[in-house]
């Protein structure tokens, strides 16, 4: 029981990073991004090649290094921001917000596509596996005590995660993006370069689901094109949106709640009428359904997005503000 | 030579079932401005309504009825609890657009509910390839391009012919004024999904009798392919919309023969961004994009 | 700014359209309904590339610049209706619309906070002086989005005076405005002019126009039809017509 506690914590804590990142994109800036799932699905592979050596030959794949760990990491995470440079470079230039938002979905279904056919490159269908566990090679830990130890790793680079985020938030810069968000006609008005800061965040959160997706390689230690798809996207963004989009607390509550708990207890539900899709199936509607709620009565979310006091004088009376999604658009 | 005539046969069908599809998509996007990322399942409803008709009746012409209503219905009821509500609570586009996407996952879940996740297929007769010109068809492809022909042009007859019509454009226009000034502005809008659906499920149907099989994911991976038309047609024009299938429908079928089949994909969805970032207004529109314009 | 030049899908929106404000006192820009005034305001500040013409400003050519970058040389615009960033506090408004020297870079955010935090201390003290003087520093944790029009409208202005912009070109300032509202408005302009910013109002208010400008430009049809102190242009038969909306002789 405590292993599978263990276990589905340290799930938590890896797509809490991921989470985060994309929060940058759509909390803070707003863009709706479907492709974000493409830049973890990156880190992980990354990772993968970096560290696993070669296979036996009939799997083939590019690099097939055997570098430590927090290289592998780095290099996922390069490997993640410099793909989103390259998207957000094109996308972001001059698309109204659905266009970027079908541009992006366009974007991870091509390179999902691509990966699964051209198998130089990630070996295809089949996937990449043995991915050894970080560390242990000099740590030797018993499988009993290793996921302890993983789990500690995870919560502590969530933890560093948590603070640079926070930091960044409260900055001028954090500030700036949230202005463009708010309205970008009037950012540029006062001096700011929309492509320039949007295309920033977009890196950032990029380089953090890479940094996700390492992790999630040495969790997994196996990974093929069918983990991933634009649902993995979406079951992110219902954390997000659950929890209050531009709140960082509020992200990693909501991953906890709807991709850790909500999944968890689903997985109970049993498969009626011979139907083996049945508690999946169960489980998608109502996170569908638990988007579709939140979209319409709840947009800020369970944590609203903070609001910085200006530090001097006296308190005022603040009544709530209805939310940014009610604004016409 | 005789691959390129292979080619455009082959296009002319994928075109003709595209077309459909996404006219029925830039309807919706015409009267509620809102692009429709549920559209797939609209597609899929009426392949698997068909689906269980034939299985009860072996009786096709009632199998593409079924697929067209409920279509339809998916439609009207997709606009009725996700669209309209959103859209008088006065949320941001982009928070509904989000909204037809968590749509799309629950509808999409409720098949695989329904059906489970296997490949099912249609019982169909078998029909000979001939040799029509330069093309060859099967019975099935011929059956297919007229029938979608057959369905452009009493679409276009309602557009251009019917007081329907005319108060669609009306709306589409300008939808804040037909709004306020609202004769029948929200009647228009629901009989627009309403129709839109029965194209988009009869679009579904016949495009399960091209392909052979479907799973519940059959509409959603039909989507983009959808959008990439309606997009190039530039979106809320039929016409467009129509014109920009066939030219897709074409280009994917004669590339498959000279690339690998896989990507073919890959070539409609590269086409789709090239068309998002440099003809945002659609192919045939004179304007170019620009950031705040 | 001369001979610019715009047009939509072959309309021309604005053509062959030249003036010149002068440094330091208020302009009018005036004009019928779709004589082009918009247009031109987002030729002029780059929110609109123009297909022809030159625009001068603090001795460079800025037409086809990016509105950031027009900005930054010291030439701020406001719009129709008051855009403020509704979801951040009139605060947050306030030290956005400040010039950003560099403080908006990440490594600073990360690596030196407490510099950073310094010198928004200095832009913080000036925000509440300026608040106060437009009544709203009680509502500086408030989110601009929650003011009622008429503090939107302040707020506008009070971003504008720390922007420390060198010209302002104000779109509309008096819409939705009562007239208590209007003499502050007045008065900041005024002290706006004080300071040495050049100052152009596009407005339909004649007299709050009469009142401020001490020169008015009048468009008609995309071009400039007339210019000079308001008090000519009573008698200018081609102002007139263009009010009455018939096309003036000549055009």
């Amino acid at each position: 029981m405590i292993q599978y506690i263990a276990s589905v914590v340290t799930e938590g804590a890896i797509f809490s990073i991921m989470a985060l990142g994309l929060n940058v994109i759509w909390g803070w800036v707003g863009d709706f991004d479907i492709a974000f799932y493409g830049y973890v699905a990156l880190g992980v592979y990354m990772a993968m090649v970096t560290t696993i050596g070669r296979l036996p030959a009939p799997d083939q794949y590019i690099l097939g290094w055997q570098l430590p760990f927090p290289v592998a990491v780095v290099i996922a995470m390069a490997s993640a921001a410099l793909l989103a440079l390259g998207v957000g470079a094109i996308a972001l230039r001059k698309l109204r917000a659905s266009y970027f938002a079908i541009t992006t979905l366009a974007t991870v279904l091509m390179l999902q596509i691509f990966i699964s056919n051209y198998t130089p490159l990630f070996n295809g269908y089949n996937g990449l596996y043995g991915m050894a566990q970080p560390f242990n090679g000099m740590l030797n830990l018993s499988p009993q005590a290793y996921p302890f130890f993983f789990l500690a790793l995870c919560t502590a680079i969530l933890a560093a995660v948590y603070l640079v985020l926070e930091r960044l938030s409260n900055s001028p810069f954090g500030r700036a993006l949230r202005a463009v968000r708010e309205e970008e006609r009037a950012a540029a008005a006062f001096g700011r370069s929309i492509y320039a800061l949007k295309l920033k965040a977009y890196v950032l959160g990029a380089a953090l689901g890479g940094l996700g997706g390492a992790l999630f390689a040495a969790y997994l230690g196996a990974f093929n094109p069918s983990a991933w798809s634009p649902i993995e996207t979406l079951l992110l963004y219902a954390a997000i949106f659950v929890g209050g989009s531009g709140n960082n607390r509020g992200v990693i509550l909501g991953v906890m709640l709807v991709s850790v708990v909500f999944q968890e207890i689903t997985r109970f539900i049993p498969n009626v009428g011979g139907n083996a899709s049945f508690s999946a199936a169960v489980r998608e509607i109502l996170i569908g359904v638990l988007i579709l709620v939140t979209m319409r009565y709840r947009i800020q979310g369970l944590l609203p997005e903070p609001r910085p006091k200006d530090a001097a004088g006296e308190p005022v009376a603040v009544k709530p503000y209805a939310g940014r999604g009610s604004a016409a658009d | 030579m005789d691959t390129i005539f292979l080619g455009i046969g082959f296009g002319l069908v994928t075109g003709s079932i595209l077309a459909l599809s996404a006219v029925a998509f830039t309807l919706t996007y015409a009267v509620s401005g809102i692009p429709n990322l549920a559209h797939g399942e609209l597609l899929t409803y009426g392949a698997y309504a068909a689906y269980a008709v034939t299985r009860a009746t072996h009786n096709l012409f009632f199998a593409a009825v079924a697929a067209a209503l409920a279509g339809g219905m998916t439609a009207w009821a997709m606009n009725a609890a996700v669209v309209e509500p959103f859209v008088r609570a006065r949320i941001k586009n982009i928070v509904i657009f989000i909204a037809t996407l968590g749509a799309s996952l629950v509808l999409q879940n409720i098949i695989l509910l329904i059906f489970g996740g296997a490949n099912v297929a249609y019982v169909l007769p078998q029909t000979e390839s001939r040799q029509v010109g330069p093309f060859i068809w099967t019975g099935r492809d011929a059956a297919i391009m007229v029938s979608a022909l057959v369905v452009m042009v009493l679409l276009y007859l309602m557009l251009q012919h019917t007081k329907f019509g005319k108060s669609l454009r009306a709306v589409s226009e300008n939808r804040e004024l037909a709004r306020v000034s609202g004769i029948g502005a929200h009647r228009v809008v629901q009989f627009t999904w309403f129709l839109a659906g029965i194209v988009a499920g009869f679009a579904g149907f016949i495009l399960a009798v091209s392909v052979g099989t479907l799973v519940p994911s059959f509409g959603f991976t039909f989507l983009l392919v959808t959008v990439t038309a309606a997009v190039a047609g530039g979106l809320g024009k039929p016409y467009g919309a129509m014109a920009a299938a066939i030219v897709l429908g074409l280009a994917m079928e004669i590339s498959a023969f000279y690339v690998d089949a896989a990507y073919k994909l890959l070539i409609a969805f590269g086409m789709l961004v090239l068309v998002l970032l440099f003809r945002p207004d659609g192919l045939f529109s004179s304007k170019t994009g620009g950031v705040f314009e | 700014m001369r001979g610019l030049a715009k047009s939509f899908g072959g309309v021309h929106a604005v053509s062959d359209c030249s003036f010149a404000v002068p440094v330091s006192r208020v302009t009018g820009l005036i004009g019928p309904n779709g004589a082009g005034k918009s247009t031109a305001i987002d030729l002029v500040t780059g929110f609109k590339a123009p297909d022809a013409g030159t625009v001068r400003f603090a001795g460079l050519e800025i037409q086809g610049w990016p509105p950031h970058r027009v900005s930054r040389l010291g030439l701020i615009r406001t719009f129709q209706l008051p855009k403020e960033w509704s979801g951040l506090t009139v605060m947050e408004n306030m030290l956005i619309a400040a010039p950003e020297r560099g403080r908006e870079a990440i490594w600073r955010a990360l690596f030196a906070p407490g510099p950073l935090r310094q010198a928004e201390d200095e832009d913080r003290a000036r925000a509440r002086t300026i608040l106060e003087e437009f009544g709203l520093l009680a509502l500086r944790d408030e989110l601009a989005g929650n003011l009622s029009g008429g503090q939107k409208r302040l707020l506008e202005f009070a971003r504008v005076a720390i922007a420390r912009p060198r010209m302002v070109i104000l779109d509309e300032p008096m819409g939705g405005v009562n007239p208590v509202l209007g003499a502050r408005m007045g008065d900041a302009i005024a002290s706006l002019v004080a300071s040495g910013v050049t100052v152009v109002i596009v407005e339909h208010n004649l007299p709050f126009i009469e009142r401020v400008c001490d020169a008015v430009i009048v468009m008609a049809l995309g071009t400039v039809i007339a210019t000079g102190p308001f008090s000519s242009l009573r008698s200018n038969r081609a102002v007139v017509d263009a009010y009455l909306g018939e096309v003036p002789a000549g055009a």
